[in-house]
This record gives C-alpha cells, structure tokens and sequence, in this order.
C-alpha cells in the first residue's frame, strides 16, 4: 500500500493549483485533498476549475503563437481569479502543478513560464505532470473507476491505455493523426465553426445524417489509422457532383460512425486482452455522447460499464493537472526549477506512478 | 464455462446451441465456442453498438477473409487450424479444436525459460514465413498463439490481410512488439529483441525474402513515428 501522507501538512489537508496551457484551452484549478486513500468518502473536492479557450476562425486550425499569446495574455487574471473563487491564497498552496507535455510547445512555454513565476514569488514547489495522466487521474477520480482500460481521445491523442506495474501502458494508438485531429481537420474543410469545438459542431450536424457514406476501416490490432478515412471523406466533401448524393450531415454522420466504430472496437479488444470490464473514457472526444452511447453498449454487452466525465472534465483543464500533480506531490515528487523544462513529446508511459499499486 | 454462465447476451445460432456449446474465449469480437471434441466454431455476432450497413459488411468481410488467409497459410505449411466449413453472411466459421494453452498464459505461468523462449523463436520464425506469403496477422499478440505438444499453432486470423506490402508487414511486427511490451513488460525486450526478431529476420533470409530489409528499416520508421509523433492535448 502506498503512502500517501508522508508529507502531510499540519492543517490536515492539501491544496494544489493546477495550470493547464498544452492547446488552445487555458485552465486553472485548485483542488483540495483530505488525507487518506480515495474512497467514496473521501473525495477530492474541486474549489475552482476555470477554463478560456481559443478559437481559430472557421476554416482554420489554431495557430501556435497565436495561443501562446492568447495563454500569455490571461494567466494572470485567471490565477488571480481562481484564487479568488476557491477563497485561498497563495500561503495555502501546498504545490504548483502544471503541464510538462506533450502539447504545443509555444503554449507550453507560456504556460511554465507562469508557473516557474509563482513558485518562486511565493516559494511554492513545482510538480510537472504529463498531460495524459492528468485526463487519467481526473478520470478516475470523478468517476471511481478502480483500474479501467482508458480511452484517450482528443484533438491531439489517440491512445488506449490500461495500469501495470506503476506505468499507464498504451496498449494501442493511432498510427498517424489523432482522432479529434481528424474531426478538426474535416470541419475546416466544411467550414464548420470551431466554437465552441469543431467536434461539437460534427456531432450536432450528425444528429440529422442518415445516409452512410462507405469509408475505409483501419483497424490493426489495437491500433487504427485514420489518415484514409480523412483524406476520403474530403474528396466526398470537395466532390460537387457528390454533393447531391451524400449531404453534409451525412458525411459528419458517416465520419462519427465510422471512427467511433473503430475506437470502440479497439476499446473492447483491449478490454478483452487485459481482462477488464471497466472502461474510462478522457479527452475532448471523449464528451461526445455518440461515442459514450455506442461504448456503454459494448460494455454491457460484456458485463461491464463506462466512465465517462462531462466537459468540464473531459476537455483540457486546470483541475486534472492539479489532481495528478497533487497525487505525485503526495508521495514526494516535486520538479525542481531546472528540471521543469517542457516538452512536447513525453509519453504516457514515460511517467513513473509512484503513488499507486 | 457454459453460454448461459457466461451471461451471454447474444444470439447463438441453432445448430450450436443444440450442442451443449462451451464458450472457450470471447474475444472483442468473436466467440469461440467449443461444440464437440474436435471442434470449435467461432461465432462473429452483430455488434449493436455499431452502424448496421458497417455491421453487417465487416463481419462478412472478415469472416470470408479470416477463411481465405487460413487456408493458404495451411496449404504453405504454417500451423494453423483445419476449417472445416464457413458461412460468412452469417459470421460462422467451423474449425478444428486447439488442445492447448496461449502463449500469454504460458508465459505468465512459466516466465521466460528455455522452453518458453523456444516458442517465441518459433513464433518469430511462423510470422516470417506468413510475411513471405504477403500474409499479415493483423493482431499479433501472444493471445494469438497457441502452444500444443511444444508446436505453436496461429489463431485468430479476423483481421489479416493479404497482398500486404512492406508497411503492413512493417506494422505487423509493430504491434507484436508492443503487445509483448504491455503483456510481458519484464521479459519484453529480451523476447522481442533476442528471441522473435532473429528468428523472423534468420528464417526471412532462409526464405530469401526479398523484402526482408526493406521491412526492418520500415519497422524503424513506425516505431519512431509511434513514439515520436507530436501529442497535442
């Protein structure tokens, strides 16, 4: 059994401020532990979790410097703000957690950047997390999911992912683009908005589809492809003479199925591999309620049942950053200035998890 | 485990349930059902979670394909189960039964010792000869091999491919690598690397597959392109 109040305060509880900056969503969080192992009892209690997001205009992708400016621009504000709303100061924080990668690296500079600034004004410890295990982590939290198989779907990540031996292990990606990548890229095409969420706005188009365009499947194992189905469903959509044949909300409605077909399928092979029956969906996909319907239909139909957050927890924010920062502080993991250097490439796997079985 | 124990919520055609079937694995997306000494069926039942044109295309398809890629590797001399009979439209394939336990379970029980290690080059030398016929698994695992009498048998055949160039191949052995590393974590890097990859690569260059080389470059590639891909949030 782990020990997770090794470094307990006197007061008797943690406070941790988490920022979040890897995309185009800036988040702070504060978030609150009571000592003790996570029961239902003992929850974490959220004291603030805010979140500003920009938004490219339609037909476009967000731009890195673009973001980066937009993160520079509010991180004061919204730290000031959340200290506020969670009624804290800066004496009550126990750490400073923020996002170490993978994302963008402009946005992620931004972001430590204001991170490094409080730890040393305040002279609070820094912890990095991984991006990935911060969805994990809140993920499970939220819902008390024990140890489920992950599904990590965003703009930026494909991945299923199950626990062993201290690692999250990707059991199966995406071999090029990721699937919110995908949806993003096909409503540029479109032109569909990209507030509040390019997927958003596909999921709601989709609703009225009926006509299903064929698409190719690339299922491998446990890990899919989705390049094809991309550059495919952009011919149909630039094809003029099509346009009578499939209209938009059939092409959105054919794209969903199918990539969500594809990702359930992978979801319940891995589930079958590693013989689990509970499944945890994170990441911005991850609010869409086609994707969460067709997977609670697998895992009923395998005994068993999702998790899935809502879009305060799905999308990029600041409380799951604080929450896995928090769980590693809590077994003596700080990142010291010179360490707190951000990357855009760090693997879930990569992350030792000290504080769990 | 009887069906009914198993809770199972699917349709079970006729002719299997009349039999006292037995349900050997649920895989993610078949059934294997024992019906009688020597033989299994596995059952490809409708997915209600997916889209039913989609449905009913892939468990046609790959039911066909799984029978097709079977039957040539069986008629090349890579060990694999005897079909018996098949009927894709309705997701069935009829086959002999494999008295034997997986390489998965083999491996957690006994770790990886001299006759364990023995399998994997066996395994390593298997997919070389299925590569050498543009036969890919498609799900290379160690769920997907059975070890019986000391010979290993390849199952599970639902998503393979044939006609596969170096990429596909080059994937194939990417997944495997990353099913040992996630299944076996301890004992993976000398499995894949001092066990499977020189026997695939000894038995390639026996078979003088030409595209041996090009494979393994490709094989670089992938895993860079897996590890290194940009991650956004």
């Amino acid at each position: 059994m782990v020990d997770l109040d090794k470094y307990l305060p006197e007061r008797g509880y943690y406070l941790a401020l988490g920022l979040e900056g890897s995309a185009n969503k800036l988040g702070v969080g504060i978030i609150k532990h009571n000592k003790g192992e996570r029961s239902d009892e003992n929850r974490a209690e959220v004291l603030c979790n805010i979140r500003d997001t920009y938004n490219a205009p339609p037909g476009e992708g967000f731009l890195p410097r673009d973001v980066a400016k937009h993160h520079r621009n509010k991180v004061v504000r919204m730290v000031l703000e959340a200290l506020k709303i969670a009624n804290v100061t800066y004496k009550d924080l126990d750490c400073i957690c923020f996002t170490q990668g993978p994302g963008m690296g402009a946005p992620l500079q931004a972001t430590v950047i204001a991170a490094r600034m409080l730890s040393q004004l305040h002279g609070i410890p820094l912890v990095g997390v991984n991006h990935c295990v911060g969805h994990i982590e809140m993920g499970r939290e939220i819902t008390g999911a024990d140890n489920p198989v992950v599904l990590y779907v965003s703009g930026g990540n494909t991945q299923i992912i199950a626990y062993s031996h201290q690692r999250y292990r990707i059991f199966g990606e995406t071999l090029d683009i990721a699937v919110g990548n995908c949806l993003d890229r096909f409503a540029r095409v479109l032109k569909i908005s990209n507030d509040p969420a390019p997927g958003y706005n596909i999921e709601q188009l989709a609703k009225k589809g009926t006509k299903y365009a064929p698409l190719p499947y690339a299922v491998k194992g446990m890990d899919i492809s989705m390049t094809g189905i991309l550059a495919q469903v952009e011919q149909l959509a630039k094809d003029k003479q099509r346009k009578t044949q499939y209209s938009m909300e059939d092409l959105c409605f054919s794209l969903q199925e199918t990539l969500f077909a594809m990702l359930v399928e992978i979801t319940e092979r891995a589930m079958a591999h590693v013989q689990s029956n509970q499944v945890l969906i994170v990441g911005g996909v991850g609010s869409n309620l086609r994707l969460q319907e067709m997977m609670s239909k697998m895992a009923a139909e395998r005994g068993g049942s999702i998790y899935a957050t809502d879009e305060r927890f799905c999308i990029d924010n600041g409380i799951m950053i604080a929450q896995a920062g928090l769980l590693a502080y809590r077994v003596g993991i700080t990142t010291d200035i010179k360490d707190s250097v951000c990357s855009q490439r760090f693997r879930t796997d990569d992350v030792y998890v000290k504080w769990r079985d | 485990m009887s069906l009914v124990d198993a809770g199972m919520p699917v349709f079970i055609p006729e002719d299997i349930a009349s039999k006292e079937p037995v349900l050997l694995s649920q895989g993610a997306e078949a059934l294997v059902i024992h019906t009688n000494n020597d033989e299994v069926v596995k059952f490809r039942p409708s997915k209600t979670w997916r889209l039913p044109e989609l449905d009913k295309q892939l468990r046609k398809r790959r039911t066909a394909q799984e029978v097709r890629v079977i039957e040539k590797l069986a008629r090349n001399g890579v060990n694999v189960p005897k079909v018996t009979r098949s009927d894709p439209a309705k997701g069935l394939i009829y086959m002999e039964y494999i008295n034997g336990i997986s390489l998965k379970k083999l491996t957690w029980d006994l770790g990886a010792n001299e006759e364990v290690k023995k399998m994997y080059q066996m395994y390593g030398e298997a997919i070389a000869q299925m590569h050498n016929l543009k036969i890919c698994h498609g799900d290379l695992t160690t769920s997907n091999v059975m070890v019986r009498d000391n010979l290993i048998v390849l199952i599970d055949f639902g998503l393979s491919s044939q006609e596969a160039d170096v990429e596909d191949k080059a994937v194939d052995l990417y997944v495997l690598e990353r099913a040992i590393q996630s299944t076996h974590p301890l004992d993976a890097n000398m499995l894949v690397n001092e066990i499977v990859m020189p026997a695939y690569e000894r038995r390639a260059e026996e078979l003088k597959d030409k595209f041996l080389s090009d494979v393994l470059v490709r094989l670089g590639q992938v895993r860079q392109r897996g590890r290194k891909r940009t991650q956004l949030g």
